[in-house]
């Protein structure tokens, strides 16, 4: 089945050229909600004398393999000359920004594309069939798309000089780590690990001269129990909180009394998100919104309808972004400004079924990127950027 | 509570949530924040342009313990 049939002329269309486009074939896979039984004929009979009946293709095998949607050509310079015909989403268009309604071609099922000016960076063209499924690839696929499926890393910058840390060299590192992991009684697994560590590179006989696994067990119980500040190479923030409390009498406004709430732990949301879009794993983000259009290609004279998906197709991140183009421009700057769309979240949890602990995380998800992608959990698309401390009923001050 | 002697009442308990949930967003849009909103923060993207990003919040969800 041609998947990328309305792919074959890959011109950036006007609203005009639209109508005059060559119709889909006239395959009745195409479109099986218009589906059309062939003229009857005379039933043939079977062996036991009755009509064979005439078999029709189920909807499950008329059903098309989704597609992506359809590619947008390179740029055209000459293109950027032609006036727009449909509306800017914002009412006042006194400015040069306008909304230059660049489409794509539709893809098979009818489904096209409006930007407002020519993408920089699309990630849809790496899409391919196995992003666009449910199930899992079969084990000869290999053809995955890193792109979506490669989960953030945000604290991937770590230096080799600090991977040992607290002890100073590999191959403290290495005996510490036989010792303290995997199982506590001998074993031929255990052997094994241990002689793999001594044969490689790692190891260093003469790292070991003034070893003593007593005071390199307690250096490490040190380094685990350290006090939670030291913990800045996360980015992670210990604060109180203080807030006002009325406690029925007149104050003025010096002397309000007010209550401390401590252990808020915190990033900086900017962090988060410089993090976040340098990863390698944001070539899925879109930067720039559109608008999606489904034509109905049976009826040639339908009305596209409006299609809202995604939170970049949606009006309000087109509004925000056309706002933000007619800003003005940071002085001397000329990048390309986008919108970084964040999505928050913040909802308490109990950490287990039995018991008190509990988190009140408040989450930060990208909106930038399909659905598709954020709602998958081995893609670490969901970032943890604070734990609200709980107030109990029974504090006293 | 010291200033009364009693524990506080229901309302006061709501109050002081209250509070916490804006103090805690007065802490998480700092400075830097506040600065990235207005003018934007430059960040490399891995196709390799530099691109001037502006975080605009689009959806927020949150359930707010009432008790």
């Amino acid at each position: 089945m041609a998947i990328d049939t309305a792919a074959t002329d890959e011109n950036i269309t006007l609203e005009l050229e639209l109508e005059h486009e060559a119709p889909l074939p006239n395959d009745t896979s195409q479109n099986p909600s218009h589906f059309q039984p062939s003229v009857e004929t005379d039933p043939e009979i079977n062996a036991v004398g009755r009509p064979v009946r005439k078999k029709r293709l189920t909807w499950k095998l008329l059903q098309q393999l989704p597609a992506p949607p359809s590619p947008l050509s390179e740029p055209l310079t000459a293109f950027e000359g032609i006036e727009p015909i449909s509306k800017t989403s914002l009412p006042s268009c006194d400015s040069e920004v306008v909304w230059k309604a660049i489409k794509t071609t539709e893809n098979s099922f009818g489904l096209y594309r409006e930007y407002p000016h020519i993408p920089t960076h699309n990630p849809d063209d790496t899409l391919c069939l196995l992003n666009l499924v449910d199930h899992s690839p079969p084990i000869n696929e290999t053809e995955l798309s890193a792109s979506v499926s490669t989960p953030l890393t945000l604290n991937s910058s770590s230096s080799n000089a600090a991977s040992f840390f607290p002890f100073k060299n590999s191959t403290i590192f290495g005996m510490m780590s036989w010792m303290w992991t995997g199982s506590s009684m001998k074993s031929i697994g255990e052997m094994k690990k241990l002689v793999d560590f001594l044969k490689s590179n790692d190891f260093k006989k003469d790292d070991l001269a003034m070893f003593d696994i007593h005071a390199e067990t307690t250096k490490f119980d040190n380094y685990l129990e350290r006090p939670a500040t030291d913990n800045l190479q996360d980015g992670w923030r210990e604060s109180e909180i203080i807030i006002q409390v009325p406690d029925g009498k007149i104050h003025s406004k010096d002397s309000i009394p007010t209550f401390k709430v401590p252990g808020f732990h915190h990033r900086s949301l900017v962090n988060v998100i410089k993090a976040a879009y340098s990863d390698p794993a944001s070539t899925s983000f879109h930067y720039m919104p559109f608008k999606s259009f489904w034509k109905d290609s049976s009826t040639p004279e339908s009305v596209p309808q409006r299609v809202y998906d995604e939170l970049y197709s949606s009006d309000a991140m087109i509004e925000a972004h056309m706002k933000l183009q007619q800003q003005p421009p940071e002085l001397g700057c000329a990048l390309e400004r986008v919108i970084a769309s964040l999505m928050l979240w913040s909802d308490s949890t109990h950490l287990a079924n039995f018991g008190t602990a509990s988190l009140w995380p408040v989450y930060l998800f990208f909106g930038n990127q399909s659905k598709w992608v954020r709602g998958k959990p081995k893609t670490a698309s969901c970032h943890h950027v604070a734990y609200i401390p709980k107030v109990s009923s029974g504090y006293s001050i | 509570m010291e200033l009364t002697g009693d524990g506080p009442p229901a309302d006061v308990s709501t109050h002081c949530r209250r509070e916490l949930m804006h103090a805690v967003w007065t802490i998480l849009l700092d400075d830097d924040f506040l600065y990235a909103y207005e003018h934007g923060i430059i960040i490399l993207c891995p196709d390799g342009v530099s691109r001037r990003f502006y975080p605009r919040i689009f959806t927020y969800s949150a359930d707010h313990p009432e008790k």
